[in-house]
């Protein structure tokens, strides 16, 4: 059975993108098949990590939701993209790029019971051991979906006081829809800080645990969208840590 | 001065290693009830429930089948 793991923050600007596209690897990495969904539709981003440009993209989740396609149809295997060391697989569905179909679902919105359809076909279809979602910041109808179906939902956060009180509306409607593992990863936080601090004191305000805290790291503002960060530092501490949130995803 | 300073910067460094996190309770349980009292939500919560019912259900089953050892 597929694993579902959701990955949101209630803010932009976390590295929810970069953060999915490398836990992807690392599960890849281990030999397994890995789909990534990008359901962020309204700002989509997490292809241009997978060095997908705009015209690799044949058919996005976009042309899945209003029916013009089948879902796997849409996915893009970027296995070959990723420098040769996953022995397993990557598939992306990315979400459109064009401006036109990105308004038609501000206008439309999309139909949510399609998208639960939509990761269900692809799970099975592509034989997935996990599936990760990369939601839409906040929490509209298909990250609420997303969370529901979820069997994992990892949060992330920066040490920012904006992204406090949004984290914890976050964790208590996960709670209420019942994710099995909830766990929250630290992300940017500068070296200034006490991290062993910074774990507990962000366990003990939302009472869930804390699978990493991240450093903001130069080398990883340095590749920025130009690669997988794990893949090309892959001893770097920020690997490490990000070892052990699939480590806890997977357990 | 320069102790001044150095006092000033090393209260600063033991406040930013407390990190503090401030969440308004009141505001947090109308932003959950804003979310959670609508019908799509019930909805959701309803399916979900079934849905990890279902599963749970299927993995019991599993050690019923075989004759339900112990």
């Amino acid at each position: 059975m597929t694993k579902i793991v959701s990955v949101h923050s209630f803010r932009g600007g976390t590295g929810k993108s970069n953060t999915t596209a490398n836990l992807a690897s690392l599960i890849a990495a281990q030999g397994l098949r890995v789909g990534v969904v990008d359901t962020d539709i309204l700002s989509p981003g997490i292809h241009v990590l997978f060095g997908l440009e705009e015209d690799d993209m044949r058919k996005s989740l976009n042309d899945y939701l209003w029916g013009k396609c089948d879902i796997e149809e849409a996915a893009v295997d970027v296995t070959s993209r990723m420098s040769g060391q996953v022995k397993g697989k990557v598939y992306l569905i990315p979400s459109s790029m064009k401006a036109g179909e990105i308004g038609r679902v501000l206008r439309e919105g999309c139909d949510v019971g399609l998208l639960n359809d939509g990761f269900q076909e692809l799970s099975e279809k592509l034989k997935l051991d996990v599936l990760l979602i990369d939601t839409h910041p906040g929490l509209n109808e298909e990250t609420l979906l997303s969370i529901a179906i979820s069997n994992a939902l990892v949060i992330i956060m920066r040490p920012d006081q904006q992204d406090y009180q949004g984290t914890s509306v976050t964790v208590e409607v996960a709670r209420k829809l019942g994710v099995p593992r909830l766990m929250l990863v630290v992300n940017k936080v500068p070296q200034a800080f006490d991290f062993t601090a910074v774990k507990s004191r962000v366990e003990q305000t939302y009472r869930a645990e804390v699978a990493a805290v991240l450093p903001h790291s130069d080398e990883m503002m340095a590749l920025a969208s130009a690669g997988i960060f794990v893949l090309r530092y892959p001893t770097h501490p920020v690997t490490m840590e990000l070892r052990r949130v699939v480590d806890r995803v997977l357990s | 001065m320069a102790l001044e300073v150095q006092a000033r910067v090393s209260r600063l460094k033991q406040e930013v290693a407390q990190l503090r996190i401030e969440i308004d309770e009141v505001k947090q349980a109308k932003q959950v009830a804003e979310i959670v009292e609508t019908d799509y939500f019930q909805e959701l919560q309803r399916k979900a429930r079934k849905l990890r019912g279902q599963n749970d259900q299927q993995s019991e089953e599993l050690p019923a089948s075989a004759e339900r050892i112990g």
